[in-house]
């Protein structure tokens, strides 16, 4: 009150004069202040929020947009605990300093891995897109489930066809005899992250056989259901769906382990009706004990066709009661651990999945290189629009302040000193950092996140089963405490140097000031 | 002339604006006496305006080129030169008055406001201010009283006429020791003028006050001001005709003989 005593109202100090004064009675350049600094936090702090977590990552040999935090490296999904920990020990001894990993951790879903496939983690479940009632999947399905059918998964797509060619009508590869084998594609499913359920029709068996041979059928690891899977309703319906028609059939979720032709000795798996359904936690136990007993079979008594399967890949006792996850992420410290971490995993024998190759860690350098460019841009341009937006709140001042002058240089004239001008004026920018920054922090605080969803929805359009090692870089939060000094410095030193003239020319240069 | 009633003492004042090839003040020397009205009459450019700038330090003491000015008081002798930015300041606050040409009202504030700026400039509280204001607009006798109406009104929303009359309140409202007026009845109409002339005389003919109030006034209304006029100095060129005031009887013919001046000058 003392101040604004002795101040004599220039401007206002409170809300009411503030609104009254400046605004209602049409005082735009206070609003065009506002504006230009709301605009300014808004940009910048969506900016942050909203590609904070963004990359472009070199990931199943092209290039994609992830969300992926700064400063990590992503190794894929589907890891178990114990995988994670060798890595992270492999890591480790190689000088990587490794700040946490991370991962969704999956709840409840069987998972069919070929651990001596490279480039390749199935994901079985018939997860995908609402089946209409009278589609004729239906049927397929329906015979997958009765055990008549054999499903081939986006893994084993990647050994037939091009993964990302158009759908083909059939499959085939080379069998042992370097013979050219096909198998007819009787139906698809798609997936929720374009994979593609080929449905094989019945009597191809034996080609399949040939197909998958010397290579045996997937070992089996067993973690719960992923946590994405329940993000999806319509995902939801689907299992809802399965899940009546195994009620309405009474049929019981079950594996065992088959010859893969009548007249050969290797063994297979026959996956029967559950091939990767999804179960009520309920029913889960049920699936895990008969699992559980079909792996230590396997464990006790070898069959003749797994000899290949790695001894570390099967691990039943050690993964049955470990945890799975998905999408496990590295973080390392520094931007300098990235690339030997890229060395490290790509010399792990057990982490095929992550085979970059020298081309692919040189694309990965260009990557990285582009995305450091598109990042220089984006900030350019914010750096252009902070300019700009600094230029208009300092021409909106100095005509504010010029419209003001000849009264100025009469207050001055009564005995105003300069020392008062700059304080209120200062006043004011504080007041204008003050208003702007708040509802800019709100907008921000809805358009980054915002930004961050569109970020990831681009992201997620990418997701391939197989995992690849990758790179990010983004902004760090700490930039958010820039932005606001930043935009502090622009409100009060945008004051200071608009009003300068106001506040130290002589009371008769401002009376005599030419508008 | 008893140098205790001097006002104003300048000593050879010289003034140069930046830019300009010709100074617009060279070698003034003058007194202003206390107690008087003194005028300042000259063509336009002819650096009367400059002179009052000066004498009222809103050109700022430090641009003066060259000379000394004095402001004298019954206790106080200040020397522009050598006083420091406080005393100058608190001597425009204080001592001093102004009515220029235009009004230059703050147009969002009210008429009220306007008008008391000098004394919450001073620091006075805001129920004081606004009991002297209404006092000062509701003065008895004071054909002025009309513009208590306006007193809530915003500046903007006032005539020129209304708007001079506040500026020469505001100028008032303070009780300066000098006022100084810059063409004060400059785009007024007859009665307009006629009423900031005689406001202005009978604050500087006020029985208490008389002897220590000065007026200083710039115009070309030759007629109107006469009458009311103590001395007269003569501007030409941005110097004075004479460092001697005229008096009225040294002008015979009244306001014609001051134009004849003026026009020997130029």
């Amino acid at each position: 009150m003392r101040y604004r005593e002795r101040t004599g109202w220039l401007i206002s100090y409170s809300w009411k004069d503030l609104f009254e004064r400046s605004v209602r009675r049409g005082t735009l350049s206070v609003l065009c202040i506002v504006f230009s600094v709301v605009a300014l936090v808004t940009l910048a702090f969506g900016l942050v929020y909203g590609i904070r977590d963004a990359s472009i990552v070199y990931f199943n040999n092209r290039p994609q947009l992830r969300s992926i935090p700064f400063g990590h490296v992503y190794i894929g999904d589907e890891f178990s605990t114990k995988r994670i920990e060798e890595i992270s020990e492999n890591l480790s001894q190689r000088g990587v300093s490794i700040e946490k990993v991370v991962g969704h951790r999956i709840n409840g879903a069987i998972r069919f891995v070929d651990r001596d496939d490279p480039g390749y983690s199935t994901k079985l479940p018939p997860m995908g897109r609402t089946i209409a009632d009278d589609s004729p999947l239906w049927s397929e399905i329906e015979r997958l489930i009765l055990g008549q059918g054999i499903i081939i998964t986006g893994a084993f797509r990647k050994r037939f066809c091009n993964p990302h060619g158009p759908f083909p009508e059939s499959v085939s590869c080379r069998n042992n005899d370097n013979e050219l084998v096909s198998i007819p594609v009787a139906g698809r499913i798609h997936t929720m992250d374009e994979q593609i359920l080929f449905l094989i029709p019945e009597g191809f068996e034996s080609e399949l056989s040939e197909m998958l041979n010397p290579r045996p059928l997937p070992s089996v690891v067993v973690g719960p259901l992923p946590d994405f899977m329940h993000r999806h309703d319509y995902i939801r319906s689907i299992q809802d769906e399965f899940r009546s028609q195994m009620i309405s059939r009474k049929l019981v979720p079950r594996i065992e382990s088959v010859p893969l032709s009548e007249n050969s000795s290797e063994r297979g798996w026959k996956l029967e009706s559950r091939a990767g359904m999804m179960f009520a936690r309920s029913e889960w136990n049920a699936i895990l004990n008969s699992v559980n007993d079909w792996v230590t079979s396997i464990d006790g008594n070898r069959y003749p066709g797994i000899e290949n399967i790695h001894p570390s890949s099967v691990q039943p006792t050690d993964d049955m009661h470990d945890r799975m996850f998905d999408d496990v992420i590295i973080y390392v410290k520094t931007i300098d651990d990235l690339k030997p971490a890229l060395n490290a995993l790509e010399s792990d024998p057990y982490l095929s999945t992550f085979q970059i190759g020298k081309d692919n860690a040189v694309k990965i350098d260009e990557m990285n290189s582009q995305f450091r460019l598109m990042f220089f841009v984006v900030f350019g341009l914010s750096i252009i629009v902070t300019g700009v937006s600094a230029y208009n709140i300092y021409t909106t001042l100095v005509l504010r302040s010029e419209r003001l002058i000849q009264p100025i240089g009469m207050l001055k004239t009564m005995g105003m000193e300069s020392n008062t001008f700059t304080q209120i004026y200062m006043t004011e920018g504080l007041l204008i950092w003050l208003l702007s920054s708040i509802p800019a922090l709100v907008l921000s605080a809805i358009i980054g996140p915002w930004v961050a969803s569109l970020v990831k929805k681009i992201a997620e359009g990418g997701l391939d089963a197989t995992g690849a090692a990758v790179t990010g870089f983004t902004l760090p939060p700490f930039v958010v405490l820039y932005i606001l000094i930043a935009s502090g410095c622009i409100c009060i030193l945008g004051v200071y140097f608009a009003t300068s003239f106001a506040r130290k020319a002589s009371p008769q240069e401002c009376l005599s000031a030419n508008l | 002339m008893n140098k205790q009633t001097d006002c104003f003492q300048v000593e050879d004042l010289s003034f140069c604006y930046r830019s300009a090839a010709a100074p617009a003040l060279a070698g003034v020397t003058m007194r202003i006496r206390r107690g008087v009205t003194t005028a300042v009459v000259g063509l336009s450019g002819s650096g009367k305006t400059t002179l009052l700038s000066a004498l009222g330090l809103l050109s700022g003491a430090r641009a003066i080129s060259g000379g000394k000015i004095v402001y004298k008081t019954i206790d106080q002798e200040v020397d522009y030169s050598r006083a420091d930015d406080r005393t100058l300041n608190q001597l425009r606050m204080q001592q001093f008055g102004f009515v220029l040409q235009n009004a230059f009202l703050l147009p969002h504030f009210s008429c009220l406001e306007n008008v008391a700026f000098p004394l919450a400039i001073q620091g006075v509280a805001a129920d004081e201010r606004a009991e002297r204001v209404l006092a000062l607009l509701t003065a008895d006798g004071d054909p002025s009283s009309d513009l208590c109406h306006l007193a809530a009104k915003p500046a903007r929303e006032t005539s020129g006429g209304e708007r001079q009359r506040l500026a020469l309140y505001r100028a008032l409202i303070h009780d300066p020791q000098v006022i100084l007026a810059d063409e004060p009845l400059n785009n007024l109409d007859f009665i307009n003028s006629r009423f900031v002339c005689d406001r202005l005389m009978r604050w500087k003919n006020d029985p208490v006050h008389r002897e220590h109030r000065s007026l200083l006034i710039v115009s070309h209304d030759l007629e109107m001001i006469f009458d009311e006029i103590d001395d007269f100095f003569v501007m030409s060129k941005g110097r004075l005709k004479r460092a001697e005031p005229y008096t009225r009887d040294e002008l015979p013919e009244g306001a014609e003989s001051l134009r004849r001046l003026i026009r020997e000058g130029a």
